[in-house]
């Protein structure tokens, strides 16, 4: 600790829940780099607010819609990004049986041609396990909008995962 | 496999979270960096705020906002849209065209969140109510077969908290009425005595609904007030009010906004009034010569004696259901132009924004 109340309990918070919220990042960028830049850039801002993030008594979700924010913002400035290729040379490196690993470089493929919005969606619904209100509070939105949202994303991640004949993941929900 | 799982074994190659110390530097840099820079930038910042907003108030006065949310029209509650939803960029379009048809300055729009609208200006528009941006601007031009003057000398019409003795058939109303008064009141081909129509002016706007149209019309007891408001369906007939002491029968909608192409507010040459000049399509200029001719040659409709000798019959022209006027047409009119005058230039800019832009897409309304 850098010799200040200020930061009390972020340093514990960082070491763990860092992994949690790298994994998300990694998701919704589909980019070692990227994701290492945005979770650093979310937990910086954590820490320049950590007295107000300890403050909502759930600093996780606070500080994931810092992230969430984070990547939509940086998503605005630099443009869209198509980044597969992180999930690619993971997967090649898997010990998975050849189909599931092919399937899952096709779901990677898919999530990185989603829209921004709805890759978060999916990755908060079904990664995260939010609900859909914790899901809306993270995404800064309306729960009628992560439905919308997911429906699309859910629909969209279907008809490319189709077009790889290699069968559709199933979906569940809270 | 199920996504969540296939998402688990995707994530595992996500890079390590950067280490709590080298956090805490970079967040304890950029502070230090706060103190110092922010307060010098902070004041450029005001001096540059206010010199912009100062020179906004003097050329054209500082924004306002005023928003706007999608609604089905037959469904309470506000209709959450994509940002991307093609609709709503037609609705900001014609919200837009409203805004700069009504006088406003720089009008433009930003959809917010669930596909609301935000309507930004800078000034304008003095005395208009802006609500009626939202407005539909619906069309309707009907030919008057007959009008009535209202028989004021009666009770005020009743209150929404006082239909406790409502009649929800038309059997209920009957009885509420008395067997006689209504079949009076069925028979009438021309407009009834009051005083052998008692019960009427009570009715409200459900029960004066179930009655058949003549009945509305004849019976003169029954007041703008108990007539449901609203645009009335195009292909019937329809009774409606001119102020609140005549009341008209009118003819099936000869023409509708599909007929329009454009509306300008202009100041007719003649008087100087503000006016609006309806631009009508092809389809609009053969119906409005046909309607125009019947009208002038008093087919299905009762001249009016009383205005000009010439005795002809009137067009209503409405707008979202009330006659903005009703003129004597006095000779088919084959030009494919029709125009509106209007008391006041606010009015005329009010219709002329309502009726210019194209339709909102089907299945929305907007809500200020």
């Amino acid at each position: 600790m850098k010799g200040t109340d200020a930061y009390e309990g972020y340093r514990e918070f960082v070491l763990a829940r860092g992994p949690a919220l790298s994994r998300a990042a990694y998701l919704l960028t589909g980019d070692r780099s990227a994701a290492e830049e945005l979770t650093q850039a979310a937990l910086v801002k954590a820490a320049l607010r950590w007295r107000r993030v300890v403050a909502t008594g759930s600093p996780e979700a606070y500080v994931r819609r810092i992230l969430v924010n984070e990547h939509i913002s940086r998503w605005r400035r630099f443009g869209r990004r198509e980044l597969a290729s992180g999930y690619h040379q993971m997967e090649k490196a898997g010990t998975d049986p050849a189909d599931a690993a092919a399937q899952r470089l096709d779901l990677a493929a898919a999530l990185a041609r989603l829209p921004k919005r709805q890759r978060t969606v999916i990755v908060l619904r079904f990664y995260e396990d939010l609900t859909e209100a914790e899901t809306a509070v993270a995404m800064g939105c309306s729960v009628g909008t992560v439905k919308s949202q997911a429906s699309v994303a859910l629909a969209k991640l279907r008809r490319l995962m189709a077009q790889s004949d290699l069968g559709v993941p199933h979906a569940s929900a809270r | 496999m199920r996504l969540r799982d296939d998402l688990k074994v995707l994530a595992h190659a996500a890079p390590p979270p950067p280490a709590p110390d080298e956090l805490l530097d970079r967040a304890q840099a950029i502070r230090h960096r706060r103190a110092t820079i922010v307060p010098a930038v902070a004041v450029v910042a005001v001096l540059v705020l206010t010199i912009t907003y100062l020179s906004r108030v003097d050329a054209a006065g500082p924004t306002m906002m005023l928003s706007f949310s999608l609604e089905r029209p037959s469904e309470p509650g506000v209709v959450e849209l994509d940002v991307l939803d093609p609709r709503i960029d037609r609705a900001s379009e014609i919200l837009r065209e409203r805004a700069r048809l009504l006088g406003l300055n720089n009008p433009r729009t930003r959809v917010l969140e669930g596909g609301a609208i935000l309507l930004e200006y800078e000034g304008g528009g003095d005395g208009i109510d802006l609500h009626q941006l939202a407005a539909p601007g619906n069309l309707q031009v009907r030919k008057v077969i007959d009008t009535v003057g209202i028989f004021d000398n009666r009770a005020p019409a009743p209150s929404a908290s006082s239909s406790s003795t409502e009649a929800s058939t038309l059997d209920g109303l009957i009885a509420k009425l008395g067997r006689v008064v209504y079949s009076r009141a069925l028979n009438l081909t021309s407009e009834g005595d009051p005083q052998l129509l008692p019960g009427f002016e009570s009715l409200t706007r459900k029960e004066v609904a179930m009655l058949p149209l003549s009945t509305r019309f004849y019976v003169p007891t029954i007041s703008c007030d108990q007539l449901a408001p609203g645009t009335p369906p195009p292909g019937q007939r329809a009774v409606t009010c001119q102020g609140s002491h005549i009341k008209m029968l009118l003819d099936a909608a000869a023409l509708t906004g599909g007929d329009l192409a454009e509306a300008t507010t202009i100041r007719e040459q003649l008087t100087g009034r503000p006016a609006v000049q309806l631009h009508l399509k092809t389809s609009g200029k053969s119906k409005w010569s046909t309607v125009s001719a019947e009208a002038a040659n008093r087919v299905g409709c009762t001249p009016v004696s009383t205005v000009v000798p010439e005795n002809h019959c009137l067009l209503a022209f409405l707008i979202d259901g009330e006659v903005v006027t009703a003129p004597q047409i006095l000779r088919r009119l084959n030009a494919n132009e029709a125009t509106l005058s209007f008391a006041s230039v606010a009015e005329a800019r009010v219709a002329t924004a309502k009726l210019g832009p194209r339709e909102l897409p089907p299945g929305i309304k907007l809500a200020a």
